[in-house]
Parts: structure tokens; C-alpha cells; sequence
């Protein structure tokens, strides 16, 4: 079955949507209350105001990576010129839209940046801890007598760069929406070899800053490359759920098996590449046994992280890989939902284990602000998205190449 | 908003016209089943080989009998005649180990990760590129064979049950080695050779004389092109490509292994796996668009290898370039912020010590000369894009050279410091060894077809069902 | 020679197709009359025969599954029984017990692929029983263009409806270019 014309463009109806939108809208809120609430009327130094801020820090890299990865599927898109995804593309820019929305939910890591990130304490300290002052010009520096905030200037970076990126591919796809001219097209793909430059040190740079600055002794230079693996993969499964989701929902009709089976193989490439990375990083600093080095894994795998740690080798890799490794799990949108279900919580327990133990030492405690932080940038994150989805059509209509994606087989 | 089909269709075109600058097919028109086999199958039956071919023969036939010589010099004296010492080791022998079994490695992936994701340009260089696979790995297991000093001891790597009842040390990557680096050896073989089966009949169905009838007849193992056949061959070549894949990325992953599981500055880097990788598919395109410009000059197969192959084989480079430059400077970074001062010296050391001219120059010939792939000119361009290939080749020895010497000449104590002067004896096996890789590559050219030939018979078929 | 005896010697009807196409839609009509012992001869693998044939998925993935199996578990007993088991020595602080599994895993992985590629390699030539150096096809000397450029479809004469005449008239209806007998010499 072969189509030669194109379909025609559609548009989401948010009609229906009202009541899930107000569930949405009052789960945020309500989360968003108790926690910021719960976080500003804790005393400073307290366990509880540091258990919000690192709950708050959590859901926020969990997000963040996640809509990096959908971003970083736009760029992988343009780039290589492929044409199977045109369909489902439109659905990565929505996502991706959410990105300049992340700087609202930064600001409480900004407010509580005192009870996250170590450096910003110890480099007041009258002895500094010699291990961070070898390194705190990359986190401020003199020039002359003004201090440059290197760390926040970098922030500020992120931001910008994600939020002006992904605001520039949704509108120039949706120009072409409008005039149809392929030379759109063209100019996306050169602008998305340099956004995947800048997208590559950015992502590394966020993650020492973000992350792994929160033990500032540990280094590793993987580090960057395992946090991509995790989003990219999450950020893949992301979009296939939206994807069957407007399809359940009577959209997309042109969206077949074949699509699912592309993007079932690059989730399971992407679970494949995490397990490559994260065993490689964990292998070979456990091999050399260097004590700056191996105490970054040795909190996660003392007391009860360590089930947890075990679990997502497990979770992470090795169900994903093997469950998707048959050609009717990656077709059948059904069992494909399902592991998109599952990678997206499987890095909910990456981000956790990345993140938690700094306060958790002697094991892990769940901790009701977890849950509420999630839902307090998820849900609004998920009512953004609902929201605006049906403000522009669900495909690039007008995109040259749309019937080599219609008519794809593989 | 409805658009009529007729702007669609018009759209299209000029779409295409667009984003192909020059509409490119993989195999020019006019070719024809026949006549393709008639021009790959004819280089091996009617022998007749050009000047280079002869000539370039001639000189890695001589370098060949220099490595004999070499290696006949070493095992009656040992590695001492190499510039080798305590601490650095490894010299060149495990330089050229890890810059040969990367140049492998490319080949492997053309074949089998172009394979999988469906990329039909790969059809006609696959061949070549396998079988440079198998020298490239040839010659890379000969340097830690002849590094043992022992090489006749060489079984001692390998479990097998002995009277002393003694078994290797599994927990060592030098094991891990001897596994990688053999598994990737007979596979590629296997998949070489299950590749070259439907060929070799055709060189059977071909061949004048009863001796190349009598010899392509038993390679072929009487294939008969039935749809049985090529039901369960599909799959196996299919199923050998999703197995190479990954084995590729885990041989050089053991490879740089051997450095990163060690605490030797410069060495103990977590993005070594991934990096190395990179490095060998970089190296490894590079290598075969060196063999390939040249050859499908003399042989006239500009037709079968365009210049869109060209192109396509410059982005890789360009791509797996700067993953390697990412590499370079995540490592310099990661070397400063963690405060390590043997580590942040090493790096120092690369920069401003004895070695420094080597670094400058992999700097150069690696990172900064072939920046020019980004522009079209340099990529489409058979001479331009043979230079930068033949830059990244010497840059990527570097890089091997600078990780091991440089690294392990200066390591924690002062006091144990010492240079590396290679010997005359170093250099002539490593030159040796490109001897034997192009002797092997030029005999192979000569005795059994280059490109594949039923492959390029899909697309030839493909073109034609597009076309009509 | 009698009739009746030529008849029991003949091997095969062999038609000559003109493209990949012809071949295919010749292959449809066969597989459609109910023939059983036949086979489609082509230069190159023709997309969708399969299915153009009533042939089914190649078997060959489950038994590479099986090889690989082997291969990892050779590889679990090679590195845990002398590591372990036989000669439980504590080497640069690695413990012996299950969790020195990292540095096992290369090797594990290594010798999954090594027998799954070695169940491939060796699983496709006895699936398709080669080597067989010898065919009766061979002895028809046009039959050396199905390595070039022609099509060939044979329908053998162990099939229940071959007739020599029948299956002859039946396949020049198909719109072959050529159609002979073939007799097994041997």
C-alpha cells in the first residue's frame, strides 16, 4: 500500500481535553504548594529543607534530561536527513518547546542553591578545602577585582541555547507549514550540525555543573556521555508515548507499524548504549580503585542503594534490551507503550540514584517530597503541553519529503 | 487549508533538486546486470593489472621481506632491539596493535552497521573494506604476538586444561585481549567469506581455465542462487551484521581497556571506550577511502564507486573527527578539574614536554586539517579527500603513540622518567606491516572480486524498479 | 531409450525468465497451481520471493539464539570455575565471589558472539545443504547465467504434479523465454 498524495494536516482538538487539563492543572498546583511551602518554611540547615531542595533538584534533572533527549532526536533528525520520522517530528518539537519553560522550575534550585551544591559553602569557608580550590575557577574567577560567576553564566547558557534551539526548529517547521518552501528544510539541517556541536558540550559541561559538582572531588570523564545515553533513551521513549497516545486518540492516522518499529530500535539501540556506557564507567573505575574516583560509586552501592543500584543494571538494560531484542514487541504499539513506561521510570530511578544519596548515606528513604516534586513540574509540564498542542498541526504538512515517511517500510 | 497535489508533487522536485546539489546515484546509468559482473568479475578472470598495481605491488612486496627480516632479527636477538624499556614498554609494538585493529575496524562497520540501517551506498565499497578488516586484524595480532618476546609461548594466553592445571587470570584485560581480538578475527572472516560465496560462483560460472574453475568451484560450495538459498543467506548475513556490530564497539572498547583499567596518568580515562571507537571508525574510513581512490582510478570502477560514496564516506570522518576532538578536550579537562597533579601533569607533559612536537602535530593532522571535510569541495573530490584521508591515517598513529609513550614515559616518580627512541628496528616493522596489509590488500584485488558483485546486481535493480 | 524411461530419468523442467519481475509473478502462478518441489534460481536476492513462493521466515535466528546461549554459558563456567571455584585467589583486591562479574563480562560477551556467529556461518551452509559441488543443474550450460543475468524457475520432477509435458506446456505459459527438460545423468 502505497499513498501518492499527501495527507492533509490536522489539528488537535483540546476540547475534550478540559476536565484532564483541570486534573492536571490541580494536581500541579496543589504539589507545587506543599512543596515549595514545605521547602521555605523549614528552617535553613535543616534535614528537611535540604530533603526539598534535593527532591526539587531530582524532578527537575529527571525532566530536564528527559526533553533533552526529545530535543536531541530533533537535531539527530535534521542532521543525518532522514526521512522516515517527518510524521512523528512535529511531536519532538512540542516536546522540546518545554525546555524554556525548565527555567521556572530552576528557580528554586537558584533559591536553595546553599543546600545543594557543596562548593558554593565550602569556598567561603576560612579553609578552603584544597581539592575544590584547585578547581574553583571553573565555578567563579576573578578577573581583576570583579567576580565572574562562571557556574551561573553557564546556566544562564543552557537556557538560552535550549530554549532559543528549540523555539527555532518549531518555527521554522511550522513556516514551512505555512509556505511549503523546502528550502526550510535545508537550512534546518545545516543549523542542526552546529546545535548538535553546541548541544554535545553543553550536555557535558550541565552535567559536571548540575550533577556532578554535588561531590565536587569526583571526576569522570564519561560522565557526560552517560547522562546523554540516559536522556536520549528517555527522551525517545517519551516521544513514542505521545505518539501512540494521539494515535489512540484517533490522530495520525498515516503513523503505522513501521514508524513503531523505528523508534522500538532506536529505544533498544539507546538501551543498549546506556548499558555500553554505564558498565564501562563503572568497570573501570571500580578496576582502577582510585578512592577520589570509586566513592562516588561506593555511596551508591552501600546499605540499601545497592539493591537499588542492582535493580537498574537490571531495569535499565537488560529488560529493555532483551524485551524489545523481537520484532513484535517494537511493532505491536501495545507492548511498545509498555517499555516506554518502563524506560521512563527506570530513569526516574537513574536520576534518583544520581541524586539522593548525597542525603541518604546510609540508605535510601522515600521520601513523600520525591513524589510531589515530580508531579509539581511534571503536571505542568504535561498541561503546557496539552495544552498548546492543538495550537499548530500534529505533522509538518507541507514538508517535501512527508510521503517518504507515509509511505515508509522497513 | 488544503494543498492541491500538483503543487505537492512540484514542491517535491524541486525539494530534491535542492537538497541534493548533484543528484547522485549509486551505480551510474547504463549499467546493466551483465555488465557489471563483466567489469568486477573481469579484473580477477582476464589478469591483466594495471602499471600501479604492479608497481605498488613491487614496494610492499620489498617492505614485506624487511618485516621477515625484522621479525627473523627479533626472535634470534629478542625485543631489545627495539627501543623499548622500563617504564615505557609497550612502544610501538602496542601503538601499532591499537592503530591497526581501529583501521579494522571501519570495515566492520561498513559492512555490517550500514547494513542494518538500511544504507544502500555501502553496497559497493562493503568488500573491499571486509577484507582490509581481516589484514588490518592480522596484522594488529602479529605486534603483541611478537611483543611477548616468547611468541611460541603464545598459547599460555588461551584457557586450555594443562598438566600444571594452571588457568588465566580472567580479571585481566590483556585476557580480555586475546578473547576480543581473536572472536573479531573469525568472524570477520565468517562474515568476509559468507559475503563472498554468491561472487565466487559467479568468478565459477565465469572462469575459462579448468584450474580457476576447479578453485572458484570448491569456494563457492556449489551455490545456485535459489531462493532458498538466498532466504537463509539473507538472514545469516543479516543476523552476522547484528553480531558484528556490537563486537566491534566491544573490541576496541577491550582494547582501550588494556590503558584505562590501569591508574597510569593519561591512561585512567572513563571515556575511553566510547572515544577509542570513534577514533578506529575514523581511522578506519580513512584507510579505506586511501585503497579505494587510487583503485577505483586503475580499475575504471568510478561508475560503481562515485562520487556520493565519497561524499558519505567525508561525513563519517567528519563526524567520528569530531567526536574524537570532544574526546581530546573532555580529557583535558577532566585531567585539570580533578585536581589530580600527576594527571594534570601529564597533560602538561603532552603539551610542552620532549613529545611536544608529536602532539602538535597529531593536534594538527587530526583535530585542525580535517576541519576542511566541511566543505563539499574537499569531500567530492577524489585527490583533496585522498590527502586528508592520508592525514587522519598519520594523525590517528599519533594519538596511539602520544597514549602509549607519552603517557608511560613520565609516570608518578621523577626518578623512573625515561625517553623512547625508536629504533631502526621499530620502523621497519612498522613499515613491514604496511607492507604486508597492502601486499595482502593488492593480492586479494588481484585473485578475488572487490566489490560485491550480487549487490551491486540489487541495485542496479533498484534503480531500474525506481525508474520505471 | 524409451519414452518411459526418459521420463524416469528426467531431473527437473528448468524456465528461463526475462527479469526479476517476470520470475516473480511466474513464482506466484506456481506457487498458486500446487507445486511443491520447485525453486526459483536468481543472481541476486529478490525482494519479497519469499513471499511470492509461500516460503516461510528462515529458521536460522532461533538457532543462533541457541548458539549464543551456549556460548555465554561456556563462557560463565570457563571464567567462574578455576576463578571461583578451583582457585579462589584474591587478585588486586577483586573480590572472587559473584560480584567480580565486571571483569567478566568481556569475556562472556565475547564468546556469545563467537558461537552465534560460528551457529550462522556454519547454520546457513547446512540449511541450504552446501556444500553439495555437484547439481544436476550444472549440466545445463545455460544455467552458469543464473551467477549473471538470468532468471531461472525449476520445478523438479519428485513433485507430485510433474508431468514432463504438462509441466513443460505449463511453464512456456507463463511467458518464459525458454523451457527444457533436464535429465539427471548419473
Amino acid at each position: 500500500m502505497s499513498l501518492h498524495s499527501v495527507p492533509k494536516p490536522e489539528h488537535f482538538d483540546v476540547k475534550n481535553l478540559s476536565r484532564i487539563l483541570l486534573i492536571l492543572l490541580g494536581i500541579g498546583a496543589l504539589s507545587l504548594l506543599i512543596t515549595l511551602v514545605v521547602g521555605f518554611v523549614a528552617p535553613p540547615g535543616s534535614p528537611l529543607r535540604r530533603q526539598f531542595a534535593f527532591s526539587w533538584l531530582f524532578a527537575f534533572i529527571y525532566f530536564f534530561t528527559v526533553l533533552a533527549g526529545c530535543y536531541f532526536w530533533i537535531l539527530v533528525h535534521h542532521s543525518t536527513d532522514s526521512g522516515w520520522g517527518i510524521l512523528v517530528r512535529r511531536q519532538m518539537e512540542n516536546l522540546a518547546m518545554l525546555l524554556p519553560w525548565m527555567v521556572l522550575f530552576f528557580v528554586p534550585l537558584f533559591l536553595f542553591r546553599k543546600d545543594i551544591w557543596a562548593w558554593i559553602t565550602v569556598k567561603n569557608q576560612v579553609h578552603v578545602d584544597p581539592a575544590l580550590e584547585a578547581k574553583l575557577p571553573y565555578f567563579e574567577f576573578r578577573l581583576g577585582h570583579v567576580v565572574i560567576p562562571f557556574f551561573w553564566l553557564r546556566t544562564i547558557f543552557y537556557f538560552l541555547y535550549f530554549g532559543l534551539a528549540a523555539f527555532y526548529f518549531r518555527r521554522t517547521s511550522l513556516r514551512q507549514d505555512a509556505d511549503g518552501d523546502p528550502r526550510w528544510s535545508i537550512q534546518m539541517r545545516g543549523v542542526s550540525f552546529v546545535c548538535l556541536l553546541v548541544f554535545a558540550a553543553s550536555l557535558t559541561a550541565m552535567s559536571f555543573d548540575w550533577i556532578a559538582s554535588l561531590d565536587y572531588h569526583w571526576a569522570s570523564t564519561m560522565w557526560g556521555v552517560y547522562i546523554f545515553s540516559g536522556a536520549a533513551g528517555a527522551g525517545m521513549a517519551l516521544i513514542i508515548l505521545v505518539v501512540v497516545g494521539l494515535k489512540n486518540a484517533g490522530y495520525l492516522w498515516a503513523v503505522n507499524e513501521e514508524h513503531y518499529h523505528i523508534m522500538g530500535k532506536l529505544l533498544l539501540t539507546f538501551s543498549i548504549f546506556w548499558g555500553y556506557i554505564g558498565f564501562s564507567q563503572y568497570m573501570l573505575i571500580w578496576y582502577g580503585n582510585i578512592p577520589e574516583e570509586t566513592q562516588w560509586f561506593l555511596r551508591r552501592n552501600v546499605e540499601s542503594w545497592n539493591v537499588l543500584s542492582t535493580f537498574m543494571v537490571v531495569g535499565r538494560f537488560f529488560i529493555p534490551f532483551l524485551y524489545l531484542l523481537f520484532q513484535f514487541t517494537k511493532r505491536n504499539p501495545k507492548f511498545l507503550s509498555f517499555i516506554c513506561f518502563w524506560v521512563l521510570a527506570m530513569h526516574v530511578l537513574d536520576t534518583y540514584i544520581t541524586v539522593l544519596p548525597f542525603i541518604h548515606p546510609t540508605g535510601f528513604q522515600i521520601n513523600i517530597l520525591d513524589l510531589l516534586c515530580l508531579f509539581a513540574i511534571g503536571c505542568p509540564l504535561a498541561f503546557l503541553f496539552l495544552r498548546t498542542i492543538g495550537d499548530v498541526p500534529l505533522f509538518p504538512a507541507r514538508d517535501p519529503r512527508l510521503l517518504e515517511s507515509v509511505n515508509l517500510s522497513n | 487549508m488544503i494543498i492541491s497535489e500538483q503543487t505537492q508533487a512540484k514542491e517535491e522536485t524541486r525539494a530534491r533538486a535542492e537538497r541534493d546539489e548533484r543528484p547522485e546515484p549509486l551505480v551510474r546509468p547504463g549499467e546493466t546486470f551483465r555488465s557489471v559482473t563483466d567489469k568486477i568479475g573481469g579484473i580477477v578472470l582476464a589478469g591483466r593489472h594495471p602499471l600501479g598495481w604492479w608497481i605498488s605491488f613491487g614496494i610492499a612486496f620489498l617492505l614485506v621481506m624487511g618485516l621477515f627480516y625484522a621479525i627473523a632479527v627479533l626472535l634470534a636477538i629478542g625485543v631489545g632491539i627495539w627501543g623499548i624499556n622500563i617504564p615505557v614498554a609497550w612502544g610501538f609494538a602496542i601503538t601499532n596493535f591499537v592503530w591497526w585493529i581501529g583501521i579494522g575496524h571501519a570495515g566492520t562497520l561498513i559492512s555490517a552497521i550500514l547494513l542494518l540501517l538500511f544504507q544502500k551506498w555501502r553496497n559497493s565499497i562493503n568488500r573491499l573494506a571486509e577484507a582490509m578488516t581481516l589484514f588490518a586484524v592480522a596484522c594488529a595480532a602479529m605486534f603483541p604476538l611478537l611483543h611477548l618476546g616468547r611468541p611460541w609461548a603464545f598459547f599460555w594466553l588461551l584457557p586450555y586444561p594443562n598438566g600444571m592445571e594452571l588457568w588465566p587470570q580472567f580479571r585481566s584485560a590483556l585476557v580480555w585481549d586475546v578473547f576480543a581480538v581473536s572472536t573479531y578475527f573469525t568472524v570477520s572472516v565468517f562474515f568476509w567469506y559468507t559475503g563472498l560465496v554468491p561472487d565466487v560462483a559467479t568468478l565459477r560460472d565465469r572462469a575459462k581455465n579448468r584450474f580457476s574453475q576447479v578453485i572458484f568451484g570448491i569456494m563457492a560450495l556449489g551455490w545456485r542462487g535459489s531462493a532458498n538459498h538466498w532466504r537463509n543467506y539473507e538472514s545469516a548475513y543479516l543476523l552476522l551484521a547484528g553480531l558484528s556490530t556490537p563486537l566491534v564497539l566491544s573490541v576496541h572498547s577491550v582494547v582501550s581497556f588494556d590503558f584505562s583499567t590501569a591508574i597510569v596518568p593519561g591512561w585512567h580515562s572513563t571515556i575511553f571506550p566510547p572515544y577509542f571507537v570513534a577514533g578506529a571508525v575514523y581511522s578506519g574510513f580513512a584507510m579505506v577511502l586511501n585503497i579505494m581512490i587510487p583503485l577505483r582510478k586503475w580499475y575504471g570502477l568510478e561508475s560503481v564507486v562515485t562520487e556520493k560514496h565519497l561524499d558519505n564516506m567525508g561525513k563519517v570522518m567528519l563526524v567520528t573527527g569530531l567526536i574524537v576532538a570532544y574526546g581530546y578536550i573532555f580529557d583535558m579537562f577532566t585531567a585539570w578539574y580533578s585536581g589530580d597533579a600527576a594527571e594534570q601533569y601529564s597533560v602538561v607533559n603532552r603539551a610542552i614536554g620532549p613529545y611536544a612536537p608529536v602532539f602538535w602535530l597529531l593536534m594538527l593532522v587530526n583535530v585542525v586539517l580535517p576541519q576542511s571535510l566541511w566543505w563539499p569541495y574537499v569531500r567530492k573530490n577524489p585527490v583533496p579527500l585522498f590527502f586528508a584521508a592520508l592525514s587522519i591515517n598519520l594523525g590517528m598513529w599519533l594519538e596511539r603513540f602520544v597514549i602509549v609513550v607519552v603517557s608511560l614515559h613520565r609516570d608518578f616518580v621523577p626518578s623512573s622518567w625515561r625517553m623512547f627512541i625508536p629504533t631502526g628496528w621499530d620502523w621497519l616493522t612498522l613499515f613491514g606491516s604496511l607492507g604486508l596489509f597492502f601486499a595482502l590488500i593488492f593480492l586479494f584485488v588481484r585473485f578475488l572480486p572487490m566489490v560485491s558483485i550480487f549487490e551491486v546486481r540489487e541495485l542496479i535493480a533498484e534503480e531500474k524498479e525506481g525508474a520505471a | 531409450m524409451t519414452a518411459a524411461a526418459a521420463r524416469r530419468q528426467s531431473f527437473a523442467v528448468v524456465a528461463e525468465f526475462g527479469s526479476a519481475a517476470e520470475l516473480y509473478h511466474a513464482a506466484e502462478r506456481v506457487r498458486d497451481a500446487g507445486y511443491r518441489f520447485w525453486d526459483v534460481h536468481s543472481p541476486f536476492p529478490i525482494h519479497g520471493m519469499n513471499k511470492a513462493m509461500g516460503l516461510g521466515k528462515s529458521p536460522l535466528g532461533y538457532i543462533i539464539f541457541c548458539g549464543g546461549l551456549t556460548g555465554f554459558l561456556t563462557a560463565v563456567g570457563l571464567e567462574f570455575i578455576p576463578s571461583s571455584i578451583l582457585y579462589p585467589l584474591i587478585v588486586h583486591g577483586k573480590p572472587v565471589d559473584f560480584f567480580t562479574v565486571p571483569a567478566f563480562f568481556p569475556i562472556m560477551f565475547e564468546l556469545t558472539i563467537l558461537f552465534s556467529a560460528f551457529t550462522a556461518f556454519f547454520g546457513v551452509f547446512i540449511l541450504n545443504r552446501l556444500p553439495r559441488l555437484h547439481h544436476p543443474l550444472f549440466d545445463y550450460l545455460p544455467f552458469r547465467r543464473v551467477t549473471n543475468d538470468a532468471f531461472f524457475l525449476v520445478i523438479e520432477s519428485g513433485d507430485p504434479k510433474y508431468s514432463e509435458t504438462g509441466t513443460r506446456d505449463f511453464l512456456q505459459g507463463l511467458g518464459s523465454k525458454e523451457v527444457k527438460v533436464i535429465y539427471a545423468n548419473d
